[in-house]
């Protein structure tokens, strides 16, 4: 590995030191050495210098909510591909939920993740089960898993349903300094659900999740946080309602923080006409008006975050009747290019958008920012905002292909991953 | 034509050429030398997914006064029973190259799953709650020999709407043909969505059916009361079921029809059996009859074309 690298001519977008400019980037034994306005940068001999003009270049970019399956169903999706399809999608940190098989719900299990995880290019961080088994009776023993490595909890998958395990959870959650991460969704208003209630359910006779099924665990969320102060954040955000509710606890300086998935910021429930399994996802692409509602929350910054929920499912999971197939859209590799149209068409600025997947989630998790401050690790990504690319099965390098976008071409490419001065992806 | 998943994408013409040969069959019930050719040769599976009568008889009878040769698949007595995938079980039986699937299932859209799985045509007879199209070509072809002309006419869909895959398929019929329709019933049992349905909605039986030139009844289902949408049947019927005094008050002139099985005492009275406006039984038997057609023109094998 040649020990200096000059990466001339991007524009560099590195919201934790608000800059966005056409720069240079010198990198030295895999750390960032000098950053500077192009051509600032003397080139002495021994450089490699690549010229990226036409790329945006961004700290490594963090997706605080994927399922990468393993333990226990490893058809699905393994820590191993999860984290090449994340390289792929230009993250390198990821948060894995906790329902797996057996669920992360003690600290041998948060271990194990980690041993694999370290062989792996991409930081993962485990998110612990807040009730054993995701059974929501008991808590976890989230001091261990927390110091074992677990950065967050979250029953995610399976909404916590009682209020008083919930309240526990954050008072507990609270004295350990970490966030509770609720997937808001009244298990009993959406027991039969399968997709938003509408127009689109009630013409193809499927039962419906009404929006006051998230509506309603928002505002428990809010309340439960008013009453306990610990940080809670609200996974994949659907409707408008929850959007404004999530407004007002943050003017009232509650700490709320919310994320949004891609699916959600770019879909609607028309998607899922006739029985499209790929569009079955809980909480469910909903009516236009509350995707409209998340594009304003997301760029006014009243959701922080952008997370894909990628959940891979075999497609024997998905070759079923729409009710009884599985929830779930994978995302790793479309997040950032399929969001980048928003910034195309000026619904987010480039610096909120970086932002969104650098320093939000970042904060929610408690974790280093990632930047491209001189004297860092050399976690970058860089993105080539003309070009375009089809995502195919072929292409894709998830284990599974359970995505509406597929077959979509989208206009911006992830062109190259690298994580301490090292390429850990190079698009062909 | 290919597939018949839905009536919702069919035209007024469409719907014309189903009448018409079913009027057809209807008029040649006893000429089996015109009929019993017209599906020679031909092999029709049907995979009932869930229980049926008049529905798999009449299409089964159909399929054979036709000359068609029928295979019939049930769940109960296939390896779906020993966990084999729905998947696996259409490619294995198109190994014996079916020119048409009768499916009939339990969960909305499996009709349109199964088209990724098979090259012949599907017909659709009852598909979880999304459509039957075949109940609603012959309920409406089943009025117009009694209303000659249904536009304009007030026909009103009573009971639970929301779960009726018959209310799916009448609708976008009833509308094309320029009725006006009204849903009744409790609003636990009625779409969110109306306005987008091209009807009205009236709650209150009274109000709904009074001047109606038909009524449309559906079958109440006991898990409606197990999933608390209604607090007993005795409570439905007292609000939403229709007696004889209740037509005779209100609505004297509406024929009253019903996709069957009837739940009597619950969305009709007891004393609606014999009643002299009933086209329940016109109904099935008109069924063989739109059944014949439906099959004949899926199968390109219409006989006025």
């Amino acid at each position: 590995m040649n020990s200096s690298l000059l990466i001339c001519n991007a524009r560099v977008i590195d919201p934790s030191q608000g800059l966005d400019d056409q720069c240079d980037l010198l990198i030295e034994s895999g750390m960032v050495k000098s950053l500077a306005k192009s051509g600032k940068i003397p080139v002495a001999s021994g450089y490699t210098t690549i010229d990226v003009s036409g790329h945006w270049l961004m700290p490594g970019l963090i997706d605080m909510h994927v399922h990468l399956r393993e333990p226990g169903e490893s058809h699905k999706e393994t820590i191993l591909t999860g984290c090449l399809a994340a390289a792929a999608g230009g993250f390198s940190t990821v948060a894995c939920m906790a329902n797996t098989q057996p669920v992360n719900d003690q600290a041998a299990v948060t271990a194990w993740i980690l041993r694999e995880a370290e062989k792996q290019n991409v930081k993962v961080l485990p998110i612990g089960a807040v009730s054993k088994g995701l059974q929501g009776e008991v808590l976890t023993e989230m001091g261990e898993m927390a110091q074992a490595g677990c950065v967050a909890f979250s029953d995610d998958g399976r909404p916590v349903a009682s209020s008083r395990l919930m309240r526990n959870a954050m008072d507990y959650a609270k004295s350990l300094g970490v966030a509770i991460i609720s997937h808001a969704e009244d298990p009993t208003l959406s027991q039969y659900a399968s997709m938003h209630e509408g127009s689109h359910s009630e013409r193809l006779g499927l039962s419906g999740s009404p929006s006051a099924t998230e509506e309603i665990m928002v505002a428990r969320e809010i309340a439960l946080c008013r009453l306990t102060r610990c940080r809670v954040h609200i996974a994949h955000v659907s409707t408008a309602t929850a959007v404004e509710m999530i407004r007002r606890a943050k003017d009232e300086g509650l700490p709320i923080t919310a994320e949004v998935c891609p699916h959600h910021l770019l879909l609607n429930h028309a998607k899922v006409a006739c029985f499209r399994s790929e569009a079955k996802v809980a909480p469910p692409l909903r009516d236009e008006s509350d995707r409209l509602a998340l594009l304003d929350g997301l760029r006014t910054g009243v959701i922080d975050c952008i997370a894909s929920d990628h959940a891979p499912h075999a497609s024997a999971d998905k070759d079923a009747p729409f009710e009884s197939c599985a929830n779930g859209i994978t995302g790793l590799e479309t997040s950032v290019t399929s969001t980048y149209s928003l910034v195309q068409n000026e619904t987010l600025t480039a610096m909120r958008w970086v932002e969104a997947m650098t320093l939000a989630p970042a904060k929610v998790l408690k974790i280093k920012v990632p930047t491209l401050a001189v004297g860092s690790s050399a976690d970058l990504v860089l993105f080539d905002v003309k070009r375009k690319w089809k995502l195919t099965p072929e292409n894709t390098l998830s284990l599974s292909h359970n995505s509406p976008m597929m077959d979509q071409t989208f206009t911006g490419a992830i062109t190259a991953t690298m994580v301490g001065g090292r390429f850990i992806y190079e698009r062909k | 034509m290919s597939h018949l998943l839905t009536t919702e994408d069919l035209s007024l013409t469409d719907f014309q050429k189903f009448t018409e040969l079913a009027s057809f069959f209807e008029n040649h019930q006893k000429d089996s030398e015109t009929t019993s050719g017209i599906l020679r040769g031909k092999t029709i599976l049907q995979l009932f997914l869930e229980d049926s009568t008049r529905t798999k008889i009449s299409f089964e009878l159909a399929a054979k006064r036709l000359g068609a040769n029928v295979l019939h698949f049930s769940i109960s007595q296939s390896s779906l029973n020993k966990g084999e995938s729905l998947k696996d079980t259409i490619l294995t039986l198109n190994q014996y190259h079916p020119d048409t699937w009768i499916i009939r299932a339990p969960r909305s859209g499996t009709c349109h799953l199964l088209t990724q799985w098979t090259k012949s045509p599907i017909v659709s007879a009852g598909d979880g709650q999304y459509q039957h199209p075949t109940q609603g070509l012959l309920d409406c072809w089943t009025l117009l020999n009694h209303l000659p002309s249904i536009k304009g006419k007030k026909i009103v869909l009573l009971g639970d709407i929301l779960h009726s895959r018959v209310a799916r398929s009448q609708i976008p019929l009833l509308n094309k043909l320029g009725a006006k329709i009204t849903l009744c019933g409790p609003y636990t049992l009625l779409p969110k969505s109306a306005a987008e349905w091209e009807v009205h909605v009236e709650p209150v039986l009274e109000k709904a059916v009074a001047g109606a030139d038909a009524i449309f009844c559906f079958r109440l289902q006991k898990e409606r009361m197990t999933s608390a949408l209604i607090p007993s049947q005795q409570e439905f019927h007292r609000i939403w079921g229709l007696t004889k005094k209740k037509h005779h008050d209100l609505c004297p002139q509406a024929w009253i029809l019903h996709p069957g099985p009837v739940n009597w005492g619950v969305e009709l009275g007891f004393d609606m059996e014999d009643h002299p406006k009933s086209l329940i039984l016109e109904q099935v038997r008109r069924g063989l009859y739109m059944r014949m057609a439906v099959l004949a023109r899926v199968l390109g094998k219409d006989p006025l074309v």
